[in-house]
């Protein structure tokens, strides 16, 4: 491995080693991260939401979704913005509801007082029901061309019994709830969640020397409004599922396989599992791209990935394939067998290295976008590691014994995957 | 190296004198892994006859050529060194692109020289790349939205190579043979054709001095794009072409939209984001609210050549089609009836700068506007967009709106999905 990759790790920490942490009380939490931004700030506010005595959580969390992003787009000009062009987007992880606002303001403070004002205290009006509904389900929908992402969904509706609180609902589901919507059951599931969720606040951009203390100024006014619930733990991982499970995709041909990960980003085991998941399916030179492309050119599109748990979601070993039911079973045959070889010897020690290297690559793409470097802060949050722990954990595996490494590995093949695959006659699903 | 042109201070626009490489490093701070891209300005436009999705297939191709001098094929040398590399193409251009730690920039150099330099593969290369380029065309092809932006640009222009999918056809793939292609890789692939683009932390004087080191001694051709003008036929008599399959109902209605480097460009997608984003009325609102359909986005490619303006309406109701495209088309008329608001102008223009501005803050989003620009044939499209923006004024963009989205009445496209017996 050339020492000189070190170098390119060190400059990623340097980066991320100037973020600042506050924390004005229980239940809320603060990162800061000052960068030359073009004048622009990101703010990612992530609230870990309570149950309630309303619908599924999941459900739930994503009405308040649609709620926040149809009150906060509508009345920007009015609620968040003086004058500042921003843009906002929202989104449902497990028990998690994300807001992602980017906007061209010299002041960071201002924003996320303005935001999280809004936040605690959009209203909800009748006449909003409906297109909360059409907003919920419109974000839904744009999961389903997209087959990576719908067979997660798929994955970890296999992977979650029926009654668990951030099991993702399915398109009916949701469907369901909105049909039953009121704006007084909306305002008490949006009080009882809001008041109730344990807030993450990540800022990044061209921040003013005191933005640090406005910021903690506007946080610890915002305690008196909330009773966060205690714990982190409010919503257990599912219990791990020991059957081998079909269900007809129906909607696209993509075959999924995957299992539920308990481990943490950050963890040798989990930034392990990151470099073995590049090495069976990352990219070209994976296993799996070489064997069921190159070589048997069974399928055009086949990939694997490790999906972080977050939001009480449990993480997920997930590789997908497109292919025609005609093809599944052996497609899904060989993905199998790839696995299971895995499980049996771990990766080849010679790869090893540049698995992990690729992977140490992977981060540093991640961390170079907004959106990857506001996840990270936040996760640091989550979890009270310091930002770049991956990048950490990942120099640490560089030097592992091949056998140690795959010690780390080979359990998470062992057990039994979930599948999902393309249904023969797609006239089986419907109304 | 010789400087171009003034792009900004976070923009340089080079050229390589002795061959004509262009040469445009952008500079995002935070930027940890340098993005290499190199696009070249071939695409299915520039196919000969019988030779329809050669540009693809080209593209599949080099990444299975052996390195010069060495039996290392460019696929297995590249994915040593970097964890996201692939390619596209279309109509106007090639592109390649790799994510890379900054210390492994000059191998990636190293293998696009070899790609430009020559296509190092036998037959058995070519028919193994065939086949994975026909299951391509099986996963592609037939995904709901891109049957149907295929089937509008079919229609719209059957004549033209707009009228084909960029991957190709079943008889020409089987035809082609590594003389063929290694003629169109002969023509196309050199520095004169091409753009470097490299979005980095820093502007490192040694980079330009390893860019030179790579590529200065590659030969001089001479390489003109003659891309065949698009002639458009007239909207089909039964309206709206359909498709029946599995998924979720989708609706495309396409519009000519000028070429991507006259500014009328702009006029056409600031109106078309006042058509969708506008705050209380936009179709994105509207449509959404009143339970028409779930998603609405409008999409302007940035071509060489007049083109497409496509809207895209997602889960609606399969039996509400034609109903939907009336809705577009008064929601269009009404902004134009009484004179377009310059108020609405502004708000979008300050909305579509600051998304470019957003959107230049991710090294890969960035290096494909650059890339968009340049196949335009106008860097200038991506330096000094929000000045090209600041120009449209409310009279100029109703009458292109006008022009593109009334007097032209849309293609049409829709998705129905199948339901159970």
């Amino acid at each position: 491995m050339p020492s000189s990759v070190t170098d390119d790790h060190l400059q990623a920490m340097a980066v991320l080693a100037t973020a600042r942490s506050i924390h004005p009380g229980p239940g809320i939490s603060c990162c800061l991260l000052p960068l030359v931004f073009g004048g622009q700030v990101l703010i990612r506010v992530a609230l870990d939401l309570p149950r309630t005595d309303g619908p599924p959580l999941a459900v739930a969390a994503r009405m308040l979704a649609a709620l926040l992003h149809l009150q906060l787009t509508r009345d920007t000009r009015t609620v968040l913005a003086s004058g500042e062009e921003l843009s906002l987007e929202t989104e449902v992880q497990g028990n998690s509801l994300i807001v992602h606002l980017h906007a061209a303001s010299p002041d960071a403070a201002a924003i996320v007082g303005r935001l999280l004002r809004a936040l605690m205290q959009c209203p909800v009006r009748d006449n909003d029901l409906a297109a909360v509904a059409g907003m919920m389900l419109g974000q839904e929908s744009e999961n389903l061309f997209d087959p990576m992402q719908q067979s997660a969904t798929l994955l970890l509706r296999l992977l979650h019994p029926a009654d668990h609180p951030t099991r993702p609902p399915s398109a009916d589901e949701l469907a369901a709830a909105s049909r039953h919507l009121s704006a007084d059951q909306l305002s008490r599931w949006r009080d009882c969640c809001l008041q109730g969720a344990n807030l993450r606040v990540s800022v990044i951009g061209d921040l003013a020397a005191d933005t640090e203390d406005r910021i903690s100024t506007i946080l610890t006014d915002l305690l008196s409004l909330r009773s966060p619930h205690t714990t982190d733990d409010a919503i257990q991982m599912p219990a791990p599922i020991d059957d081998h499970a079909h269900q007809d995709a129906g909607r696209v041909e993509a075959i999924g396989i995957g299992r539920a990960i308990p481990e943490t980003p950050g963890t040798s085991r989990f930034e392990a599992l990151r470099a073995a998941c590049h090495m069976l399916g990352g990219g070209p030179r994976s296993r799996l791209f070489r064997q069921l492309r190159e070589r048997l050119k069974l399928v055009y599109y086949i990939k694997s990935r490790l999906h972080e748990p977050v939001g009480g979601l449990p993480g997920l070993l997930q590789v997908v394939a497109h292919a025609p039911a005609s093809r599944a079973p052996e497609v899904l045959e060989l993905i199998m067998a790839e696995l299971k070889r895995t499980a049996e010897h771990g990766l080849e020690p010679r790869t090893i290295p540049w698995a992990v290297d690729m992977t140490v690559q992977s981060q540093l793409i991640d961390l170079g976008i907004p959106h990857g470097l506001a996840r990270e802060l936040d996760h640091s949050l989550r979890h009270g590691t310091p930002p770049g722990q991956a990048l950490q954990t990942l120099a640490g595996l560089k030097t592992l014994p091949a056998a140690e490494f795959n010690e780390l590995i080979t359990p998470a093949f062992e057990g039994r995957f979930v599948s999902v695959v393309p249904d023969a006659a797609p006239a089986s699903f419907g109304e | 190296m010789i400087e171009v042109g003034d792009l900004g201070e976070r923009t340089r626009y080079c050229r390589i004198k002795g061959n004509g490489l262009r040469i445009i490093r952008h500079r995002i701070d935070h930027c940890l892994a340098p993005v290499v891209m190199i696009t070249y300005g071939v695409g299915s436009y520039h196919e000969p006859v019988g030779g329809h999705g050669f540009a693809h297939f080209l593209e599949h191709l080099t990444f299975r050529a052996r390195m010069t001098d060495e039996n290392t094929r460019i696929i297995d040398r590249l994915t040593t060194l970097s964890t996201q590399t692939s390619a596209t193409t279309w109509f106007d251009r090639t592109n390649y692109f790799s994510r890379v730690s900054p210390s492994r920039l000059a191998d990636v150099l190293a293998v696009e020289v070899a790609r430009m330099r020559g296509l190092n593969v036998n037959d058995d290369d070519v028919d193994d790349e065939r086949a994975i380029i026909l299951e391509e065309m099986r996963f592609v092809d037939t995904a709901p939205l891109k049957l149907l932006e295929n089937t509008l640009w079919a229609a719209a222009y059957p004549e033209h190579p707009y009228g084909r999918s960029c991957i190709g056809c079943d008889s020409d793939l089987m035809a082609a043979n590594t003389d063929a292609l290694s003629a169109f890789h002969t023509a196309n692939y050199h520095p004169g054709a091409a753009t470097l683009i490299l979005v980095e932390r820093v502007f490192d004087p040694m980079v330009d001095e390893l860019i030179m080191s790579h590529f200065g001694s590659l030969p001089a051709l001479e390489w003109t794009s003659h891309p065949p003008e698009p002639t458009t036929a007239d909207v089909p008599s039964s309206g709206l072409i359909e498709h029946d399959g599995p998924g979720e109902h989708a609706l495309l209605l396409a519009y000519r939209s000028p070429a991507g480097a006259n500014e009328t460009w702009e006029c056409l997608e600031i109106f078309a984001d006042i058509l969708v984003h506008s705050p209380g009325d936009g179709l994105a609102a509207t449509l959404v609210e009143h339970g028409w359909c779930q998603n609405v986005v409008a999409i302007l490619p940035r071509l060489r050549m007049p083109g497409l303006m496509f809207l895209v309406l997602t889960g609606g109701r399969p039996d509400q089609s034609m109903q939907l495209i009336e809705v577009v088309q008064r929601q269009i008329n009404r902004l134009l009836r009484d004179g377009l608001d310059p108020a609405r102008v502004a708000e979008a223009v300050g909305r579509l700068a600051f998304n470019h501005r957003s959107r230049c803050l991710d090294p890969l989003q960035a290096a494909f506007a650059i890339n968009d620009a340049v196949a335009a044939a106008d860097p200038d499209c991506f330096a000094a967009y929000p000045q090209r923006l600041a120009r449209c004024n409310a009279d100029r963009v109703a009458s292109v709106a006008q022009k593109h989205l009334v007097d032209n009445m849309p293609f049409a496209a829709a998705y129905r999905p199948q339901r159970a017996g």
